[in-house]
């Protein structure tokens, strides 16, 4: 019996992952459409911004600032770009995007306020800013050059998939490979060890949560050149679908563990799984609940996890 | 004893300090805000937060948070309006919206309490869930009742003073009497002093926590059913980001993060401090989009000095014990 458990512990992503797709496929009258559509058109948008909460959880943070900040660099941004100011308007989102970071990453480190409270009330000013710049109103029809980023495609593949595998090959590059990148991990596991260790440890935080900032800002920017238009709701629950997709993915909120290729299948799952709430005709007003539940259910998967440490290959 | 009292008002009195000055500042620069109708009002929105607040300040107290308080308020709201749409009596109603909160709350104590989990992501993983619920029970509308009990709850007066005044002053003192001069108070700020200490010394830690939730749970409920009395009708939306008032207020209030200090007389001046910060900013012309930023922005700076201030206070205790 505990053999099956520490199976379906080590497999549960995959497991999960098929159970998903079957229900879903059973449903739909075009499968292969519809797999498609997730995994083109769905996925990267979610997993851009993902990749930003997963470095934030790995450094023992999270940063539920994700959607406001996508927000405040686009519709800042869209100012420019409506201009036909193209290359300046992205490079004003993505600055943007590292700066609101850096605020982060300065109240966690240097006024030592908890991540989940630096960010959440960030959350909240940065989204009044956005009320306040946009005034209630859209920017929308934006030139062809720019639309096409998100809407072209090469090879018969979606530029979109293009562009996160690319995020996803720089990020795994150099949180695998480099002393940054190692840096990251062990002030997650240890900050105090890593401190006395002589790595930079505020430093380290600090830039993570830039780059999360940026990478919430190009996705960000991808959502505006795909639905034509910027405006001060976008993001709403970039935060909370973020925090579902990194833990069910299985990297620990304890800092250290995991990484942005285990929150590539927890994106999967998570894109599969409203999906499927969708072909069978589930009211979207579900979605809330359905976040809050994944996460729990994540958080006990984990500690399952650890009981049935003896009976898992790891 | 003595000496600790001392201390703690000697904490309390800058922050009266500031309400005062704010008070005052308030009154003479925004027009119709020094006025029995407005502060009458005032005193409401007072309540309810000091209502929620006092759930949230025990939790605190522990050393935990409860980020589901808004969302709990929302379902709370939701679920005495829709019980009453179904032709439910009244009572029944308020019953459900109580126990619905309860539900939450005793989750939440049971995912932290009992199972260890986070507890910011485990309440936020609840508050989204009891926001979800609140959604999906009310399909998104907002919920009208025509119960002139519900009504009353939110607007009636009772000499001259509404309902809830007279309603929020004997449940205070009962949650002040509650944290300060009982066995469960002193096992909470033991809890929140050292957990380990705690609970080598005897006490349940687990059902403290199950405890202090679902006290929070009902407490955020009844502030959604005064809420939701207020419109006569309930909201998906009403209790949208409460949480981060209701921390905040402790946070102004001095009871910090680490919990076992601080407590709910605190949390009191916390919660005028905010409430007229509200008020007087919506009295002085600003709109909806910039009382949102600043009040956000009031609150952060809020909990920034409070961290710092702790910090400080750590280094300083630090140095003492190396001298």
């Amino acid at each position: 019996m505990k053999r099956i458990a520490g199976f379906a512990l080590n497999y549960y992503k995959v497991i999960l992952l098929f159970a998903i797709l079957i229900v879903s496929s059973s449903v739909t009258q075009d499968p292969v459409q519809n797999i498609k559509n997730m995994i083109m058109i769905q996925a990267p948008f979610v997993m851009i911004y993902s990749f930003g909460m997963t470095l934030a959880v790995i450094t023992g943070g999270l940063d539920l600032s994700l959607g406001s900040i996508a927000a405040f660099s686009t519709c800042a941004a869209a100012f420019l770009i409506i201009e036909d100011q193209i290359f300046v308007g992205i490079a004003v989102c993505l600055l943007i995007g590292a700066g609101l970071g850096l605020l982060n990453g300065l109240l966690i480190t240097k006024a030592k306020v908890n991540p989940f409270i630096a960010t959440y009330g960030m959350d909240w000013v940065i989204r009044g800013a956005v009320y306040i710049m946009m005034g209630g109103a859209m920017i929308y029809h934006f030139s062809h050059d720019f639309k096409v980023i998100a809407d072209g495609s090469f090879l018969g593949i979606s530029n979109l998939v293009y562009i996160a595998f690319a995020i996803l090959a720089i990020l795994m590059f150099v949180f695998q490979k480099t002393v940054f990148g190692r840096n990251v991990y062990s002030t997650g596991a240890n900050i105090k060890v890593s401190r006395l260790t002589g790595v930079n440890t505020d430093m380290v935080i600090i830039i993570v949560y830039m780059i999360s900032g940026v990478l919430a800002s190009t996705s960000g920017l991808l959502y505006v050149a795909r639905l034509d238009c910027a405006e001060a709701f976008l993001g709403k629950n970039f935060g909370l679908q973020a925090l579902a997709a990194t833990l069910i993915g299985g990297t620990s909120l304890k800092g250290g563990k995991g990484g942005v290729g285990n929150t590539v299948i927890g994106v999967l799952i998570m894109v599969f799984l409203m999906n499927c709430l969708n072909v069978l005709k589930v009211s979207t007003l579900w979605q809330d609940a359905v976040f809050g539940l994944v996460i729990v259910v994540s958080a006990l998967l984990e500690m399952a996890k650890q009981r049935y440490a003896n009976y898992l290959q790891l | 004893m003595k000496r600790n009292d001392y201390s703690r008002y000697r904490e309390i009195k800058g922050l009266l300090a500031g309400v005062l000055l704010l008070f005052v500042f308030m009154s003479f620069a925004a027009e119709g805000f020094f006025g029995w109708y407005n502060l009458h009002n005032v005193l409401k929105d007072l309540l309810i937060l000091m209502i929620v607040a006092s759930g949230m300040t025990l939790v605190i107290l522990l050393g935990k948070i409860d980020m589901s308080a808004g969302s709990v308020m929302s379902l709370a709201s939701i679920v005495t309006t829709l019980l009453l749409s179904y032709g439910f009596h009244i009572a029944f109603a308020l019953l459900g919206g109580l126990l619905a909160g309860a539900i939450i709350g005793l989750l939440n104590g049971y995912l932290v309490g009992v199972l260890n989990l986070n507890h910011f992501v485990a309440t936020f993983a609840t508050m989204s869930i009891a926001k979800g619920l609140a959604l999906v029970a009310c399909n998104g509308d907002i919920i009208s009742s025509d119960s002139d009990i519900l009504l009353f709850i939110g607007t009636g007066k009772i000499f001259g003073l509404f309902f809830i005044v007279w309603f929020a002053a004997i449940l205070l003192l009962i949650m002040f009497f509650v944290s300060t001069k009982t066995k469960f108070g002193y096992k909470i700020y033991s809890i929140g002093g050292s957990e380990q200490v705690a609970r080598l010394s005897g006490i349940k830690t687990s059902n403290v926590y199950l405890v202090t939730y679902v006290i929070a749970g009902i407490l955020a409920a009844l502030g959604g059913i005064f809420m939701a009395g207020k419109a006569n009708s309930g909201n998906a939306t009403i209790g949208d980001g409460y949480e981060f008032s209701v921390i905040a207020t402790v946070l102004i209030g001095g009871t910090p993060f680490e919990g076992g200090k601080g407590g709910l007389l605190g949390t009191l001046i916390g919660a005028i401090f905010l409430v007229i910060l509200k008020n007087g900013l919506s009295m002085l012309g600003f709109t909806p989009a910039w009382q949102y930023a600043l009040i956000g922005l009031a609150i952060l700076i809020a909990i920034v000095a409070d961290v710092s201030i702790n910090e400080r206070r750590k280094a300083e205790e630090k140095r003492r014990v190396k001298l």
